[in-house]
Protein backbone atom coordinates (compact mmCIF):
# COMPACT_ATOMS: atom_id res chain seq x y z
CA UNK A 1 0.00 0.00 0.00
CA UNK A 2 1.29 3.43 -0.90
CA UNK A 3 -0.15 5.13 2.18
CA UNK A 4 1.56 2.84 4.66
CA UNK A 5 -1.30 0.50 5.59
CA UNK A 6 -0.53 -3.07 4.63
CA UNK A 7 -3.36 -5.49 5.48
CA UNK A 8 -1.04 -8.53 5.21
CA UNK A 9 1.40 -6.99 7.67
CA UNK A 10 -1.43 -6.01 10.03
CA UNK A 11 -2.71 -9.58 9.85
CA UNK A 12 0.76 -10.88 10.79
CA UNK A 13 0.96 -8.46 13.73
CA UNK A 14 -2.54 -9.38 14.88
CA UNK A 15 -1.67 -13.09 14.70
CA UNK A 16 1.38 -12.46 16.91
CA UNK A 17 -0.77 -10.77 19.58
CA UNK A 18 -3.41 -13.48 19.30
CA UNK A 19 -0.69 -16.07 19.91
CA UNK A 20 -0.02 -14.24 23.20
CA UNK A 21 -3.68 -14.54 24.15
CA UNK A 22 -4.49 -10.90 23.26
CA UNK A 23 -7.49 -11.46 21.02
CA UNK A 24 -9.00 -7.96 21.20
CA UNK A 25 -7.48 -4.63 20.12
CA UNK A 26 -3.91 -5.35 18.92
CA UNK A 27 -4.82 -8.99 18.29
CA UNK A 28 -7.89 -8.12 16.18
CA UNK A 29 -6.99 -7.40 12.55
CA UNK A 30 -10.34 -5.70 11.90
CA UNK A 31 -9.83 -3.30 14.79
CA UNK A 32 -6.27 -2.60 13.66
CA UNK A 33 -7.22 -1.78 10.07
CA UNK A 34 -10.24 0.37 10.97
CA UNK A 35 -8.21 2.38 13.51
CA UNK A 36 -5.35 2.89 11.05
CA UNK A 37 -7.56 3.96 8.14
CA UNK A 38 -9.37 6.46 10.39
CA UNK A 39 -6.04 7.76 11.72
CA UNK A 40 -4.72 8.14 8.17
CA UNK A 41 -7.40 10.77 7.53
CA UNK A 42 -6.93 12.39 10.95
CA UNK A 43 -9.07 13.59 13.86
CA UNK A 44 -12.30 15.28 12.81
CA UNK A 45 -11.85 14.34 9.14
CA UNK A 46 -14.40 12.36 7.19
CA UNK A 47 -13.72 8.68 6.50
CA UNK A 48 -16.11 6.73 4.32
CA UNK A 49 -17.03 3.12 5.05
CA UNK A 50 -16.03 2.23 1.48
CA UNK A 51 -12.53 3.53 2.19
CA UNK A 52 -12.23 1.27 5.24
CA UNK A 53 -13.45 -1.66 3.17
CA UNK A 54 -10.68 -1.14 0.62
CA UNK A 55 -8.32 -2.46 3.26
CA UNK A 56 -10.54 -4.81 5.26
CA UNK A 57 -12.07 -6.72 2.33
CA UNK A 58 -8.85 -8.70 1.92
CA UNK A 59 -9.04 -10.09 5.44
CA UNK A 60 -12.71 -10.09 6.43
CA UNK A 61 -16.26 -9.54 5.06
CA UNK A 62 -18.39 -6.39 5.00
CA UNK A 63 -20.79 -7.54 7.74
CA UNK A 64 -18.06 -8.01 10.33
CA UNK A 65 -16.66 -4.54 9.74
CA UNK A 66 -20.06 -2.90 10.00
CA UNK A 67 -20.69 -4.70 13.24
CA UNK A 68 -17.25 -3.72 14.58
CA UNK A 69 -17.85 -0.06 13.73
CA UNK A 70 -21.11 -0.11 15.63
CA UNK A 71 -20.32 -2.29 18.65
CA UNK A 72 -16.77 -1.10 19.32
CA UNK A 73 -15.85 2.15 17.59
CA UNK A 74 -19.18 3.99 17.94
CA UNK A 75 -20.10 2.51 21.31
CA UNK A 76 -16.74 3.43 22.87
CA UNK A 77 -16.72 6.89 21.30
CA UNK A 78 -13.72 6.27 19.06
CA UNK A 79 -15.65 7.51 16.01
CA UNK A 80 -18.68 9.69 15.44
CA UNK A 81 -21.18 8.68 12.75
CA UNK A 82 -22.15 11.75 10.79
CA UNK A 83 -24.09 10.14 7.98
CA UNK A 84 -24.78 6.87 6.19
CA UNK A 85 -21.38 5.18 5.89
CA UNK A 86 -19.57 8.33 7.02
CA UNK A 87 -17.47 8.59 10.17
CA UNK A 88 -15.04 10.99 11.82
CA UNK A 89 -12.29 9.98 14.22
CA UNK A 90 -12.48 11.40 17.74
CA UNK A 91 -9.47 12.31 19.92
CA UNK A 92 -10.11 9.14 21.91
CA UNK A 93 -10.04 7.19 18.66
CA UNK A 94 -6.74 8.83 17.74
CA UNK A 95 -5.26 7.57 21.03
CA UNK A 96 -6.43 4.06 20.14
CA UNK A 97 -4.89 4.34 16.65
CA UNK A 98 -1.61 5.60 18.10
CA UNK A 99 -1.54 2.62 20.45
CA UNK A 100 -2.11 0.27 17.51
CA UNK A 101 0.86 1.84 15.68
CA UNK A 102 3.02 1.31 18.76
CA UNK A 103 2.04 -2.35 18.93
CA UNK A 104 3.31 -2.74 15.33
CA UNK A 105 6.63 -1.21 16.34
CA UNK A 106 6.83 -3.46 19.38
CA UNK A 107 6.16 -6.53 17.23
CA UNK A 108 8.92 -5.49 14.79
CA UNK A 109 11.38 -5.14 17.67
CA UNK A 110 10.43 -8.49 19.17
CA UNK A 111 10.67 -10.19 15.77
CA UNK A 112 14.10 -8.70 15.08
CA UNK A 113 15.45 -9.59 18.52
CA UNK A 114 14.02 -13.08 18.34
CA UNK A 115 15.64 -13.69 14.95
CA UNK A 116 19.02 -12.59 16.33
CA UNK A 117 18.64 -14.84 19.35
CA UNK A 118 17.60 -17.78 17.16
CA UNK A 119 20.74 -17.34 15.05
CA UNK A 120 22.95 -17.69 18.11
CA UNK A 121 24.50 -21.16 17.84
CA UNK B 1 66.36 -27.22 30.32
CA UNK B 2 64.31 -24.27 31.61
CA UNK B 3 61.42 -25.59 33.72
CA UNK B 4 59.48 -22.31 33.71
CA UNK B 5 59.39 -22.18 29.93
CA UNK B 6 58.24 -25.82 29.86
CA UNK B 7 55.40 -24.98 32.27
CA UNK B 8 54.47 -22.14 29.92
CA UNK B 9 54.56 -24.55 26.97
CA UNK B 10 52.28 -26.92 28.90
CA UNK B 11 49.75 -24.11 29.43
CA UNK B 12 49.89 -23.35 25.68
CA UNK B 13 49.26 -27.01 24.84
CA UNK B 14 46.30 -27.05 27.23
CA UNK B 15 44.91 -24.06 25.32
CA UNK B 16 45.35 -26.14 22.14
CA UNK B 17 43.52 -29.10 23.69
CA UNK B 18 40.53 -27.13 24.94
CA UNK B 19 40.18 -24.82 21.93
CA UNK B 20 40.50 -27.63 19.38
CA UNK B 21 38.02 -29.80 21.29
CA UNK B 22 35.59 -26.86 21.28
CA UNK B 23 36.27 -26.23 17.58
CA UNK B 24 35.61 -29.86 16.64
CA UNK B 25 32.36 -29.89 18.61
CA UNK B 26 31.23 -26.61 17.02
CA UNK B 27 32.02 -27.98 13.54
CA UNK B 28 29.67 -30.91 14.11
CA UNK B 29 27.03 -29.25 16.30
CA UNK B 30 24.56 -28.45 13.49
CA UNK B 31 23.49 -30.04 10.26
CA UNK B 32 24.51 -28.12 7.13
CA UNK B 33 20.85 -27.32 6.41
CA UNK B 34 20.51 -25.48 9.72
CA UNK B 35 20.56 -21.67 9.65
CA UNK B 36 23.15 -21.69 12.44
CA UNK B 37 25.54 -24.07 10.67
CA UNK B 38 27.90 -21.44 9.22
CA UNK B 39 27.75 -19.35 12.39
CA UNK B 40 28.75 -22.39 14.42
CA UNK B 41 31.52 -23.23 11.93
CA UNK B 42 32.91 -19.67 12.11
CA UNK B 43 32.96 -19.77 15.92
CA UNK B 44 34.72 -23.14 15.75
CA UNK B 45 37.17 -21.77 13.19
CA UNK B 46 38.04 -18.90 15.53
CA UNK B 47 39.01 -21.32 18.30
CA UNK B 48 40.71 -23.65 15.83
CA UNK B 49 42.98 -20.82 14.59
CA UNK B 50 43.68 -19.71 18.15
CA UNK B 51 44.53 -23.29 19.07
CA UNK B 52 46.74 -23.65 15.99
CA UNK B 53 48.58 -20.51 16.99
CA UNK B 54 49.11 -21.85 20.51
CA UNK B 55 50.25 -25.20 19.13
CA UNK B 56 53.05 -23.43 17.23
CA UNK B 57 53.93 -21.22 20.22
CA UNK B 58 53.83 -24.21 22.60
CA UNK B 59 56.16 -26.27 20.38
CA UNK B 60 58.40 -23.24 19.99
CA UNK B 61 58.62 -22.89 23.79
CA UNK B 62 59.43 -26.63 24.20
CA UNK B 63 62.27 -26.38 21.69
CA UNK B 64 63.46 -23.14 23.30
CA UNK B 65 63.38 -24.71 26.79
CA UNK B 66 65.68 -27.57 25.70
CA UNK B 67 67.82 -26.16 22.91
CA UNK B 68 67.43 -22.37 23.05
CA UNK B 69 66.23 -20.30 20.14
CA UNK B 70 67.17 -21.21 16.60
CA UNK B 71 66.14 -20.39 13.05
CA UNK B 72 64.00 -23.54 12.81
CA UNK B 73 62.17 -22.90 16.08
CA UNK B 74 61.62 -19.26 15.07
CA UNK B 75 59.64 -20.54 12.06
CA UNK B 76 57.12 -21.94 14.54
CA UNK B 77 56.81 -18.49 16.11
CA UNK B 78 56.06 -16.99 12.69
CA UNK B 79 53.40 -19.62 12.00
CA UNK B 80 51.91 -18.94 15.43
CA UNK B 81 51.63 -15.23 14.80
CA UNK B 82 50.33 -15.82 11.27
CA UNK B 83 47.49 -17.95 12.58
CA UNK B 84 46.78 -15.37 15.29
CA UNK B 85 46.53 -12.62 12.66
CA UNK B 86 43.64 -14.41 10.96
CA UNK B 87 41.36 -15.02 13.97
CA UNK B 88 39.30 -11.85 13.47
CA UNK B 89 38.04 -13.04 10.07
CA UNK B 90 35.86 -15.90 11.45
CA UNK B 91 34.89 -13.77 14.45
CA UNK B 92 33.58 -11.03 12.13
CA UNK B 93 31.48 -13.59 10.25
CA UNK B 94 30.20 -15.05 13.53
CA UNK B 95 29.03 -11.74 15.03
CA UNK B 96 27.79 -10.00 11.87
CA UNK B 97 25.89 -13.09 10.73
CA UNK B 98 24.18 -13.28 14.13
CA UNK B 99 23.28 -9.58 14.10
CA UNK B 100 22.37 -9.04 10.45
CA UNK B 101 21.73 -12.53 9.11
CA UNK B 102 22.95 -11.65 5.61
CA UNK B 103 25.69 -14.00 4.40
CA UNK B 104 27.00 -11.53 1.79
CA UNK B 105 27.54 -8.78 4.38
CA UNK B 106 29.11 -11.21 6.86
CA UNK B 107 31.36 -12.68 4.19
CA UNK B 108 32.45 -9.22 2.99
CA UNK B 109 33.33 -8.19 6.57
CA UNK B 110 35.14 -11.47 7.12
CA UNK B 111 37.12 -11.06 3.88
CA UNK B 112 38.17 -7.53 4.83
CA UNK B 113 39.57 -8.80 8.14
CA UNK B 114 41.21 -11.63 6.24
CA UNK B 115 42.95 -9.00 4.11
CA UNK B 116 44.15 -7.19 7.24
CA UNK B 117 45.45 -10.53 8.53
CA UNK B 118 47.24 -11.26 5.25
CA UNK B 119 48.85 -7.80 5.29
CA UNK B 120 49.99 -8.52 8.86
CA UNK B 121 51.50 -11.86 7.75
CA UNK B 122 53.23 -10.24 4.77
CA UNK B 123 54.77 -7.55 6.99
CA UNK B 124 55.59 -10.13 9.66
CA UNK B 125 57.80 -12.04 7.21
CA UNK B 126 59.18 -8.79 5.80
CA UNK B 127 60.17 -7.14 9.08
CA UNK B 128 60.61 -10.31 11.12
CA UNK B 129 60.42 -10.83 14.87
CA UNK B 130 63.58 -10.32 16.89
CA UNK B 131 64.00 -13.03 19.49
CA UNK B 132 66.01 -11.32 22.21
CA UNK B 133 66.41 -13.64 25.14
CA UNK B 134 65.02 -16.72 26.89
CA UNK B 135 63.62 -15.74 30.28
CA UNK B 136 62.67 -17.97 33.21
CA UNK B 137 59.08 -18.38 31.98
CA UNK B 138 58.88 -17.06 28.42
CA UNK B 139 60.92 -16.20 25.38
CA UNK B 140 61.46 -12.50 25.01
CA UNK B 141 60.78 -11.20 21.50
CA UNK B 142 60.36 -7.84 19.84
CA UNK B 143 57.83 -7.17 17.12
CA UNK B 144 57.98 -4.24 14.71
CA UNK B 145 55.82 -1.27 15.84
CA UNK B 146 53.89 -1.31 12.55
CA UNK B 147 52.86 -4.92 13.16
CA UNK B 148 51.68 -4.04 16.65
CA UNK B 149 49.66 -1.13 15.31
CA UNK B 150 48.05 -3.33 12.65
CA UNK B 151 47.16 -5.91 15.28
CA UNK B 152 45.67 -3.29 17.63
CA UNK B 153 43.76 -1.15 15.12
CA UNK B 154 43.05 -3.72 12.43
CA UNK B 155 42.19 -6.67 14.60
CA UNK B 156 41.83 -6.01 18.33
CA UNK B 157 39.71 -2.82 18.41
CA UNK B 158 37.24 -3.91 15.68
CA UNK B 159 36.90 -7.32 17.35
CA UNK B 160 36.16 -5.79 20.77
CA UNK B 161 33.65 -3.40 19.16
CA UNK B 162 31.89 -6.36 17.52
CA UNK B 163 31.87 -8.32 20.79
CA UNK B 164 30.36 -5.29 22.56
CA UNK B 165 27.53 -5.22 20.02
CA UNK B 166 26.23 -8.48 21.50
CA UNK B 167 26.23 -7.22 25.11
CA UNK B 168 22.64 -5.74 25.07
CA UNK B 169 21.22 -9.20 24.39
CA UNK B 170 22.41 -10.39 27.79
CA UNK B 171 20.05 -7.86 29.43
CA UNK B 172 16.94 -9.03 27.55
CA UNK B 173 14.12 -10.06 29.86
CA UNK B 174 12.37 -12.13 27.23
CA UNK B 175 15.00 -14.86 26.92
CA UNK B 176 15.69 -17.76 29.24
CA UNK B 177 18.58 -17.93 31.69
CA UNK B 178 20.11 -20.73 29.65
CA UNK B 179 20.35 -18.54 26.55
CA UNK B 180 21.69 -15.63 28.61
CA UNK B 181 24.30 -17.97 30.07
CA UNK B 182 25.39 -19.09 26.61
CA UNK B 183 25.66 -15.54 25.26
CA UNK B 184 27.43 -14.25 28.37
CA UNK B 185 29.94 -17.10 28.43
CA UNK B 186 30.82 -16.64 24.75
CA UNK B 187 31.29 -12.90 25.19
CA UNK B 188 33.51 -13.37 28.24
CA UNK B 189 35.57 -16.04 26.49
CA UNK B 190 36.07 -13.92 23.37
CA UNK B 191 37.01 -10.87 25.43
CA UNK B 192 39.52 -12.86 27.48
CA UNK B 193 41.03 -14.40 24.35
CA UNK B 194 41.45 -11.03 22.61
CA UNK B 195 42.57 -8.98 25.62
CA UNK B 196 45.25 -11.40 26.73
CA UNK B 197 46.36 -12.19 23.18
CA UNK B 198 47.01 -8.48 22.74
CA UNK B 199 49.00 -8.33 25.98
CA UNK B 200 50.95 -11.41 24.86
CA UNK B 201 51.75 -9.89 21.46
CA UNK B 202 52.87 -6.68 23.19
CA UNK B 203 55.44 -8.80 25.02
CA UNK B 204 54.89 -7.42 28.51
CA UNK B 205 56.97 -9.06 31.23
CA UNK B 206 58.21 -12.64 31.59
CA UNK B 207 56.09 -14.38 34.23
CA UNK B 208 53.21 -12.08 33.27
CA UNK B 209 53.08 -13.70 29.84
CA UNK B 210 52.54 -17.07 31.44
CA UNK B 211 49.64 -15.53 33.37
CA UNK B 212 48.22 -14.06 30.14
CA UNK B 213 48.21 -17.51 28.58
CA UNK B 214 46.58 -18.96 31.71
CA UNK B 215 43.83 -16.37 31.23
CA UNK B 216 43.43 -17.45 27.59
CA UNK B 217 43.15 -21.04 28.81
CA UNK B 218 40.41 -19.91 31.21
CA UNK B 219 38.74 -18.11 28.29
CA UNK B 220 38.77 -21.29 26.21
CA UNK B 221 37.33 -23.29 29.13
CA UNK B 222 34.58 -20.68 29.60
CA UNK B 223 33.70 -20.93 25.90
CA UNK B 224 33.55 -24.72 26.14
CA UNK B 225 31.39 -24.64 29.28
CA UNK B 226 29.21 -21.99 27.64
CA UNK B 227 28.33 -24.11 24.64
CA UNK B 228 28.46 -27.51 26.25
CA UNK B 229 27.38 -26.90 29.86
CA UNK B 230 27.40 -29.74 32.39
CA UNK B 231 23.97 -31.14 33.34
CA UNK B 232 24.21 -29.55 36.79
CA UNK B 233 24.48 -26.06 35.34
CA UNK B 234 21.63 -26.73 32.88
CA UNK B 235 19.35 -27.93 35.70
CA UNK B 236 20.32 -24.97 37.88
CA UNK B 237 19.62 -22.48 35.10
CA UNK B 238 16.30 -24.06 34.20
CA UNK B 239 15.21 -23.89 37.85
CA UNK B 240 12.78 -26.05 39.85
CA UNK B 241 9.87 -25.37 37.45
CA UNK B 242 11.02 -28.17 35.17
CA UNK B 243 8.63 -30.45 37.07
CA UNK B 244 5.82 -28.66 35.24
CA UNK B 245 5.04 -30.05 31.78
CA UNK B 246 7.10 -28.02 29.30
CA UNK B 247 5.10 -25.86 26.89
CA UNK B 248 6.04 -26.23 23.24
CA UNK B 249 7.05 -22.77 22.08
CA UNK B 250 8.82 -24.13 19.03
CA UNK B 251 11.82 -21.96 18.24
CA UNK B 252 11.20 -19.86 21.32
CA UNK B 253 12.50 -22.66 23.51
CA UNK B 254 16.14 -23.48 24.18
CA UNK B 255 17.81 -26.02 22.00
CA UNK B 256 20.51 -27.35 24.28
Amino acid sequence: MTDGIDPEWELEVAEFYRSLGITQGPGDVQYRLIALVLAKNGVGRLTRFSEIREYTDRVTDKGNIGSKMKTVFQLQGLVKRIGRGEYVLTEKGAIAAEFIKKTSKYYSEVKLTQKIIERFP
Amino acid sequence: MIEGVLVHALVCLEVVLVSHLLAMKMFTKYNHTDERYLISISFGLFWFLLGLSYLCIGLYLIIAAYHGTSQISSTLLYWGFSSLALITAPLAFFIIQILIGDKRVSLAASCSFMMVGLIFIFLLFRYGVDVADIGSWSVDFKMHTLLLLIFIYGSYIPAIAMIMALIPFVALKTISNLRKYKITMSLISLSLAYDFTLLGVMNIGDFERLLFDVMILIGALIAYLGYFPPDGIVEWLRGPDTLVEPVDFGKWDDDI
